[in-house]
């Protein structure tokens, strides 16, 4: 774990070095021997998870500032995984740098469009490597050679016997399978969302009210204080007015007293 | 106490008189959909309804609004079918979002009282609702879809 206090600088070194870094923040974070999971839920990684519903989520780590991030890294990784992104339960990953930090920079804020362009080969190797341990775990199951396995959104087929099985259906079995390192990736002509338009996902909260911005959030006992300009300068400031009635209303405290 | 009537409940709240309306929504009655920009009406961010009126909630009064129909973003269509809300979806015109709630409730005082405005009236109307992002042209497209879904055209 210690690769992770890595310094840019350290991970800048050298022709290919940004490669490099991105490659061993994906080793870090994959590296288990096993799915890291609960049972019934398939997580092969801090990306996505899948439960026996069939249920898939996948987490955020990018802040969405309006730059379109909520959308664009589901795009990546349910095409990787072979999904249908209307499907997708998107969640926001919470401040969590062990986990969700950018890979090249090693912590988790966010500027200068580093979202894409820093974690493009990671999402899309977690979203493959989850493929091909679902495909694994239905070659395992029909006896059949992974090789002749393929996947539509949601499900691994294989064409010659006809038969299917739901990625919800594999959760277990899928779980129990050494997480690929080095899975295959697509190619530019089997990109189902990558490259293409998609509506954001962000916007209908974004003309209900529903967005949530970090001001609109509150903690248990949060207190609220409130600026109290005199009404026109010079002043003594506010005392004679917001002192004389500073008990009411549930305040609790005034400054200067 | 003071009482008030929001998005068509009555509300009671425990404030203090001069408590700018924004803040009574907000802080009082969780309804954070209604943003603070300026707080000097120079934004638009917080614009609300007053019996139909767009009034900036940051520098109003909340006593302004006893006795009147308060209505904001969360209560501007029960299920946020607004055709605003629609034509904001189609166009996809917010990108941060955070001056969106004022936008629309701009707009659809606008719309309310010209239901087919000319560029140049929405332009007029929509004025004092500034957006760091610049959607301006996208809020343009979407009126005039909004206003076209509303006489039953395009949707």
């Amino acid at each position: 774990m210690n690769r992770l206090v890595l310094s840019r600088r350290e991970l800048l070194k050298g022709g290919a070095a940004v490669g490099a870094g991105l490659v061993v923040g994906f080793r870090l974070e994959l590296g288990a021997a096993h799915a890291q999971s609960q049972p019934g839920v398939f997580a092969p990684n801090q990306w996505l998870s899948i439960d026996r519903d069939g249920q898939v989520t996948i987490v955020n780590s990018v802040p969405e500032m309006g730059q379109g991030t909520s959308t664009s890294m589901p795009m990546i990784v349910a095409d990787e995984l072979d999904v249908d992104l209307s499907k997708v339960k998107v969640l926001q990953a919470p401040a969590d740098p062990a986990r969700y930090a950018n890979p090249v920079t090693g912590n988790q804020s966010y500027g200068g469009s580093r979202g894409i362009r820093d974690h493009l080969a990671a999402w899309r190797k977690a979203g493959a490597a989850g493929r091909q341990m679902l495909k694994q775990a239905a070659a395992d199951e029909w006896g059949v050679p992974v090789d002749e396995v393929d996947t539509e959104p949601g499900a691994v087929v294989h064409k010659k016997s006809g038969r299917k099985l739901l990625y919800g259906q594999l959760v277990d079995k899928a779980q129990t399978l050494p997480v690929p390192q080095d899975p295959r990736l697509k190619t530019p002509a089997e990109w189902r969302y990558i490259g293409k338009e998609y509506a954001r996902l962000d916007v209908p909260a974004k003309t209900d009210g529903k967005a949530i911005y970090g001001y609109d959030v509150k903690v248990p006992g949060m207190l609220i204080a409130r600026a109290v300009w005199p009404w026109s300068p010079p002043a003594r400031g506010p005392r004679s007015r917001a002192g004389a009635r500073s008990r009411s209303c549930g305040t609790r405290d005034r400054w200067p007293r | 106490m003071i009482a008030l009537n929001i998005n068509g409940r009555q509300q009671q709240v425990d404030v203090e008189p001069d408590t700018p309306l924004l803040w009574v929504l907000r802080d009082a009655l969780d309804l954070t959909g209604t943003k603070y920009g300026c707080g000097i009406a120079q934004c638009g961010a917080c614009t609300v309804h007053l019996d139909g009126q767009p009034v900036r909630a940051c520098v109003t009064p909340v006593t302004t609004a006893v006795g009147k129909n308060v209505t904001t973003i969360e209560g501007l269509d029960p299920r946020a079918d607004h055709p605003l809300q629609r034509a904001w979806v189609a166009e996809q015109v917010p990108q941060c979002g955070y001056c969106q709630s004022g936008q629309i409730m701009s707009a659809a005082a606008l719309l309310a009282r010209t239901p087919d405005p000319s560029d140049a009236q929405i332009d007029d109307a929509m004025g004092g609702n500034i957006c760091r992002c610049g959607t301006y042209q996208r809020i343009r497209k979407a009126i005039h879809r909004a206003a076209a879904m509303a006489k039953g055209g395009k949707s």
